[in-house]
């Protein structure tokens, strides 16, 4: 809580069309006693002025700096001081730029009154809000420095090696009785190296072996994680082993369990299960390792439009229910039985799969022409998605004798007189419709993650066991982020291999590190108290106040990562290494128990209620206050301004950490205080989400409309609250927005309140 | 021996390498050669498949650099020479003058003021630039940079007098003390000149893919508006050319792994500007892997979108209209036919950067010049100059480079 | 759906294709870059994209029955723009190669000409023809080089010798050629859209456009392959070159045999250097050498990348290499008369020119007629 603050203003910044010293007058005027020093300088970037600053915090005992200028985006580097508080009033895009008047070194516009009112309003805020704030800090967890690795396949050792050398314990953690996954049941692998031609050995057994050898690894066999519980740093992992449950304390999660072939019944159409030489990929590899590979001629059809040509992204609810049996894990554990996991298994994990059985064909027909001088392979394709250097495989792989390809269109598959197969295809590049005579028929297999079938991590967290949104991916354990591809709405736990998105042996492998990566960045983070992703470093967190706590548990319900587990009577039980720090909590709790150190709802609300409303909306205008997303709209509105566009005088914009986090107490603040309208700026939400905290904006669409229930109920008509959807870069759009809303404002009248 | 981390690039392999390091707790240091961090991916309009924009995903990573002192960033460096071994590197960077004060200076007013103008490169010449410029709204560091050489006489009179600029700022070296080195030097797009057949970019109304990028950019030329160069008329027929030199043993011998999406992408720009636009996408495999199938149906499923497979290989220009005469066979139809277009869109492939390059570390390259090895020197490529690769596998490469970075330096 | 085509690969055959010339056709990847970048293969299924998947799948009589491979005139356009260098255009020289050696019979002088290693008994066969003409006429003269002037009469006298052999070879020649061109038409199925509107008019009418618009003045070659305008220059020349030695060797026999009826007509051999059909001659000689010159620069020029000369190319260029300097050759040195080499040249000479005519059919050369009867079927199946 800053009690004697420096406020600094940017002449260079800010001086054309404002009056420095009349706002400087406001300030000493209102927080004479806790701003001892109000200064202007002509240029606020330039060395000999940051000197001062650092002399004044020396002399004064200064505990917190109001920077008066540019936005707090620019220039941080610049603004960073020892041991005081640091705070930005961004007059410059959001003040004197929005407002549109000039800003040309050396001219003087005429001071304007409203772009001072709007001035003075923000300079006021800032003080406001440097004096409700506290140095945040104090949420270290003593990490425990070990590293769970769920699977022990190909992804999974290779993340567990990484781990080890980087000095962190691991337990890995393997179902099946042997070390290897589905790696091991590869004859060859397509080339994962320079140049890409030639398949190859995977190399799998030196993996295992690396793990075996190291001495950091513990490895389980034949051994199942059944509870999850604790948070980042401090897990404890309960794992069923061959001798009993073990708890097992851990500070982060790779899970790299990998996926098991789609149900090929719904094959049928290419006589899969009715006739004789009809399999799939995956059996196809099994014979060819085991060397019972006879076949001379051989079909690899990877066009299945014959099955998965319709529409079938259609939502997932409408399709073939749940299997539960698939998703009830073994009885003795009652936790778990009351769960019943959603079967995610689905015809999608077909296309899903493409790229991969695009490779694996060529890889097999391979096979097939290596194993005798007559060997046949027919490749019939709608596209052969060989992507990226692996394209120099395909074409080493081609370029075989009995290597034939064709796009083609598959009508069907039928015995042929002679015993054999008869593959039939239309739209073919041969100009006809082609039957083909063959031994054997192979058929893609879909990729069906293991976290469709099973929550696999099993968290004992207050929102289930489950990773949440896993139906976007179809199952797979993805990130919604094309940007950040290791984030899920667990903390702590990262996603590697197969079970993230399908993939082949050197992308995975690199996947396991890169999570390994994101693994030790988080226990490490959880050791100093930050945050990780997307604030990272941030050591503020949720802080409870539990004498006012009502357990309506709307906090632990919505947080966005499961974040606050509860007691048996309902109160909420933080955990602050879990937290992300958007204040989703904050925002919904009706009261106002949760706060963070330097943000919280008196701070805002403070700020808010520093906003001069003039009382006839005639005479002095309208108010408007916008909560912007800071991570999005917030930079849109700095850009809209550079850009030279303006807006109205009128509007009050304060940056929120996410939509989430705004509490309804605030636009009530705001409107009985006669404000007239509040613009709620947020992300995207729906399935393609751009909200950084996942839920916020969607959230805090659902409360308004309670919002908007309660204004009505007190006669202000519900649409002076609204909140809009902005893209970062819609920054052309923005100014539009608000000009349309204030233009509804001022049709509307004055705030009902006005005057109270 | 230092624990410190060198990350040459600061495109998105770049930047995400370093971060993930530096919340670790290591001091990394981020050499770029542009003025600008970000790399390509400023210069997109949207990612797909979510169609969200790039700056929204660097926002976060220029909060994150804001937020950890850890990392230091040098734009306008590019590395000179390096010396010494794994754990031990020495490394010459030439940096080179910004020419503006090292504090953002909202400097728009004077840039308009000037007259002097280049073509922007980083428009890819669609557009003219001020001496004084930021390549885009969202350029970070935001502060501008000053390019001498294009400033004219009465130029030079008025920056002079601006107090956020430095005429006579030397180009300066410095040394870095680093125990490994990543590599994320990126890509360029395929030169279009070397391809006669397609118009070798000669043809006014047949673009580049990323030029087509610019021109749907909110924060582009055009403003975000898809229009023909050669008229600005609204093209009303468009036909995109997949495999411009990739999968093309005289041109790029690997297939680009972006451009199929990219395209799909730019389809769904054209038809959203232009309702009634009709689109074509002649492709030679339609390469839309994993989660992208979706997305693939949901394109092909607007009846004004036609995707064709046969490769164009011949594109001219009817003078006369400025539109565009494809040439391509539909292989399936097994018909060839010569068709109009008011714009083609070329889906040029992507090089790695330092192609034809001399490297300033000595790492072997492939023939194509993508970094395949360095792991045994403590030098580790990551992103699109180890591969061609999409932004979600680069930014997968860039935390893996991270750590192996990590596992280099630690306990140094 | 139309009844679906049974595909049987023949391996066997596409290993024999890549031996004459088509090995790298398993690279194609069917872009259809080929069928574009082709200036004169037609909207409608054009080639030789679809030869090339084809080839690579074996379907031997598609290819066999395939009258575009005779369209192509071997631009290389295709096989420069191929990405995957699979080169379509040596794949049709290669199915054109296949058609010498199979369209006619003996077929055992078509497997004699596909490989080098069967040259000597090429070669052998003309040579120890005429060494038994010559012994005979060594008895008759009693000696092995005849002594006086230079007359190549003495040892191979035109009545007795080369005019009865090659009266039969050329005509067994023209009925082979009858027969192949035959069976030629007949392996046809057309591709394409096979619609001719209005009557349709005579083959022989067709041949005569065929003639006049695409042979004399070898309009094809203009079109494809502009930048390849040297070759159509080379190949002109060679071909007119033919046209005015087949008129020099008419007048002669004519004047030969005539002047036996007629004297005033007669015609006698050597005739002056000045005689205005031995000027004709020998500018005839001087086109070939310059066609041939260009011709075989050209197939030295090109990129093996992109292009690769096949044997029947070499077969053909160096045979007439050999006729032509034999040849000259012969002249020279019966006008500076050195007796023995005059004579051996001569005789050299008559082995070169009965290995051109006798195995014309099975040799690259056999296109002169093959390829006018297919540009002249397809006229007529209204392909174009």
């Amino acid at each position: 809580m800053a009690k004697k603050i420096g406020v600094y203003f940017d002449k260079s910044n800010i001086g054309a069309g404002l009056d420095l010293d009349a706002l400087s007058d406001v300030v000493t005027g209102k927080f004479g006693g806790s701003c001892p020093v109000v200064k202007v300088f002509p240029v606020l970037g330039a060395e000999t002025a940051r000197q001062e600053i650092r002399q004044d915090i020396a002399e004064n005992e200064l505990d917190g700096v109001l920077i008066i200028g540019s936005s707090p985006r620019v220039d941080w580097d610049l603004y960073r001081f020892e041991g005081v508080t640091v705070e930005r009033v961004n007059l410059r895009e959001q003040g004197v730029l929005g407002y549109g008047a000039k800003v040309e070194a050396g001219e003087d516009a005429e001071a304007d009154e409203d772009l001072f009112k709007l001035a003075a309003d923000y300079v006021r805020m800032g003080v406001v809000k440097l004096t409700k704030m506290e140095e945040a800090g104090g949420g270290e967890v003593e990490s425990v420095r070990t590293i769970m690795v769920l699977g022990g396949g190909w992804t999974g050792l290779t993340a567990a090696v990484n781990a080890a050398n980087s000095g962190y314990d691991v337990v890995l953690v393997e179902k099946e009785a042997e070390l290897g996954g589905r790696a091991k049941g590869l004859l060859k692998t397509v080339p994962l190296k320079y140049p890409y031609t030639d398949v190859h050995d995977t190399g799998i057994e030196q993996k295992i072996a690396a793990v075996e050898g190291n001495e950091r690894i513990t490895v389980l066999t034949s051994a199942k994680v059944r509870k999850v519980s604790g948070q980042p740093g401090q897990f404890t992992a309960v794992v069923k082993t061959k001798d009993g449950n073990q708890e097992i304390p851990v500070g982060a999660i790779v899970m790299a369990t990998g996926w098991q072939p789609m149900d090929a019944g719904v094959m049928a159409p290419f006589g899969y299960g009715t006739l004789e030489g009809v399999v799939t990929a995956a059996e196809f590899e099994k014979m060819a390792k085991e060397g019972t590979l006879k076949a001379r001629r051989v079909a690899f059809i990877l066009n299945t439009g014959l099955v998965d040509g319709g529409d079938i992204y259609t939502s997932v609810c409408d399709e073939e229910p749940a299997e539960a049996a698939a998703a009830k894990p073994e009885a003795e554990d009652d936790e778990q039985t009351s769960y019943e996991h959603k079967d995610l298994e689905s015809l999608r994990h077909l296309p899903y799969t493409n790229a991969i059985s695009s490779v694996v064909a060529l890889k097999q027909a391979g096979y097939v022409c290596d194993a005798s001088e007559d060997g046949q392979a027919f490749i019939l394709y709608d596209s052969m998605v060989v992507q990226g250097i692996h394209e120099r495989f395909y074409k080493a792989a081609q370029d075989k004798l009995g290597v034939m390809m064709s796009k083609a269109d598959i009508t069907g598959v039928a015995q042929a007189e002679d015993g054999g197969l008869l593959v039939r295809a239309a739209n073919t590049l041969m100009g006809e419709d082609v039957e083909i005579r063959v031994d054997m028929v192979v058929l893609p297999t879909g990729m069906v993650p293991s976290t469709a079938k099973d929550p696999v991590v099993w968290f004992d967290y207050r929102q289930g066991p489950n990773l949440p949104d896993l139906d976007l991916f179809d199952g797979y354990a993805d990130s919604n982020y094309i940007c950040f591809p290791y984030e899920t709405r667990r903390t702590g736990l990262y996603a590697a291999g197969c079970v993230r998105q399908p993939m082949m042996l050197d992308a995975a492998e690199e996947d396991a590190i890169g999570a390994t990566m994101k693994a030790i960045q988080c226990i490490e983070s959880a050791n100093r108290g930050m945050a990780v992703h997307p604030r990272s470093g941030d050591l503020s967190y949720p802080i409870f106040n539990f004498v006012r706590c009502t357990q309506c548990k709307r906090c632990t319900e919505e947080c966005p990562f499961g974040a606050l587990d509860d007691d048996e009577k309902g109160t909420p039980k933080p955990n602050f290494s879990r937290c992300r720090r958007c204040g989703t909590c904050m925002g919904a709790c009706p009261e106002r128990v949760i706060s963070f150190a330097n943000y919280n709802i008196d701070q805002i609300g403070s700020m808010i209620r520093e906003i001069e409303v003039p009382d006839d909306m005639n005479a002095g205008g309208p108010r408007v206050l916008i909560l912007a997303c800071e991570n999005d709209a917030y930079p849109a509105l700095d850009m809209a301004a550079l850009r030279g566009h303006h807006w109205s005088p009128y509007v009050r914009i304060i940056p929120v950490r996410c939509l989430g986090s705004v509490n309804a107490i605030w636009v009530a603040d705001a409107m009985s205080k006669g404000i007239d309208g509040v613009m709620l700026l947020g992300c995207k939400y729906g399935d393609d989400y751009q909200c950084h905290f996942v839920k916020g904006s969607e959230i805090c669409n659902r409360r308004k409309e309670n919002i908007a229930e309660t204004l009505n109920r007190l006669g202000v008509e519900p649409e002076r609250v609204e909140q809009y959807e902005v893209a970062i870069d819609e920054y052309d759009k923005l100014p539009g927005m608000i000009d349309e809303f204030m233009n509804m404002i001022l049709e509307k009248g004055p705030n009902p309140f006005k005057g109270y | 021996m230092s624990n410190s981390i060198l990350v040459v690039g600061g495109g998105f392999s770049g930047l995400t390498a370093a971060l993930e390091a530096a919340e670790v707790g290591y001091e990394v240091f981020i050499v770029e050669k542009t003025p600008f961090l970000g790399g390509r991916v400023m210069q997109l309009s949207k990612y797909f498949p979510k169609l969200c924009p790039p700056s929204c995903g660097l926002e976060i990573q220029y909060q994150r650099i804001r937020n950890n002192p850890k990392i230091k960033f040098f734009t306008q460096a590019t590395v000179q020479a390096v010396k010494g071994e794994a754990g031990n590197y020495t490394v010459k960077v030439a940096i080179k003058p910004r020419h503006t004060a090292p504090y953002s200076a909202d400097l728009g007013l004077l840039a308009s003021s000037l007259e002097g103008e280049s073509t922007s490169e980083f428009d890819f010449g669609l557009a003219k630039r001020k001496p004084l410029y930021l390549s885009v709204p969202f350029a970070f560091p935001n502060r501008y940079v000053l390019d001498k050489e294009a400033l004219t006489k009465a130029d030079e009179l008025k920056v002079g007098r601006s107090v956020a600029v430095d005429m006579n700022e030397a180009a300066r070296e410095i040394e870095l003390e680093v125990g490994s080195i990543v590599l994320a030097t990126g890509w360029k797009p395929y030169d279009v000149t070397r391809l006669t057949n397609l118009g070798a970019g000669q043809i006014a109304n047949c673009v580049s893919n990323m030029q087509l990028e610019r021109l749907a950019a909110s924060g582009g030329p055009t403003g975000g508006a898809i229009r023909r160069p050669s008229d600005g008329k609204a093209p009303k027929k468009v036909a995109f050319v997949q495999c411009a030199g990739s999968r093309d043993q005289n041109h790029l011998n690997y297939c680009s792994y972006i451009c199929c999406m990219a395209s799909l992408k730019q389809a769904t720009y054209v038809r959203e500007q232009y309702p009634d636009a009709e689109v074509t996408v002649y492709y030679i495999d339609l390469r839309t892997p994993g989660r992208y199938d979706k997305f693939m149906r949901k394109v092909r499923a607007d009846e004004k979108i036609s995707l064709v497979k046969g490769k164009v290989a011949g594109v001219e220009e009817d003078a006369a209209s400025g539109d565009v005469i494809v040439e391509v066979e539909d292989a399936v139809k097994g018909e060839k036919k010569k068709v109009r277009y008011d714009m083609v869109v070329l889906a040029t492939g992507m090089r790695p950067t330092l192609a034809d390059e001399k490297l300033p570390v000595d790492v072997p390259v492939d023939e194509d010049g993508f970094i395949v090895g360095g792991e045994d020197k403590g030098i580790f490529a990551a992103g699109c100059a180890k591969m061609p690769l999409d932004v979600m596998r680069s930014a997968q490469s860039g935390t893996s480079a991270a750590l192996q970075a990590i596992q280099t330096v630690k306990g140094r | 759906m139309a009844q679906p085509v049974r595909i049987e690969p023949d391996l066997q055959f596409v290993k024999e294709l890549q031996a004459v010339g088509g090995e790298s056709l398993k690279k194609c990847y069917q872009c259809a870059t080929c069928s574009v970048a082709c200036p004169i293969s037609p909207a409608s299924n054009p080639y030789p994209r679809k030869e090339m998947v084809w080839a690579s799948w074996g379907m031997r009589d598609k290819l066999l029955n395939n009258v575009d491979i005779w369209l192509c005139h071997n631009c290389g356009t295709c096989s420069d723009l191929c990405p995957r260098g699979a080169k379509p255009g040596d794949l049709l020289a290669a199915l054109r190669n296949m058609a010498y050696q199979r369209l006619t019979k003996p077929s055992i002088v078509g497997k004699w000409m596909s490989s080098p290693k069967y040259l000597p008994i090429l070669f052998g066969i003309p040579a120890v023809l005429w060494a038994v003409v010559w012994m005979i006429m060594a008895s008759v003269n009693g000696t092995v080089i005849p002594e006086g002037t230079i007359v190549f009469g003495k040892l191979f006298p035109g009545d007795f010798t080369i005019d009865p052999i090659f009266i039969v070879t050329f005509f067994s020649m023209v009925g082979i050629f009858w027969k192949g061109t035959r069976n030629l038409i007949a392996s046809f199925k057309p591709e394409g859209k096979t619609l001719v509107l209005g009557k349709t008019k005579h083959w022989i009418l067709h041949l005569v456009d065929v003639l006049r618009e695409e042979i004399l003045t070898h309009s094809k070659f203009k079109d494809c392959g502009d930048d390849r305008s040297d070759r159509k220059v080379g190949h002109m020349a060679v071909f007119y070159s033919f046209i005015i030695l087949m008129i020099v060797t008419a007048i002669v026999a004519a004047g030969h045999w005539g002047g036996k009826v007629i004297p005033a007509i007669a015609l006698h051999t050597p005739m002056p250097l000045l005689f205005p059909v031995k000027i004709l001659a020998n500018i005839g000689a001087i086109m070939l050498v310059v066609g041939l010159a260009i011709l075989t620069h050209r197939r030295r020029q090109q990129d093996p990348e992109k292009t690769r000369s096949n044997y029947y190319d070499w077969y053909l260029l160096n045979v007439i290499w050999f006729v032509t300097l034999t040849g000259i050759g012969a002249q020279l040195f019966r006008l500076a008369d050195i007796a023995p080499v005059a004579y051996f040249v001569y005789y050299l000479h008559l082995v070169s020119v009965w290995m051109l005519f006798a195995y014309l059919p099975w040799s690259k050369l056999g296109h002169l007629v093959y390829r006018t009867a297919a540009l002249t079927y397809v006229r007529m199946m209204g392909r174009r």
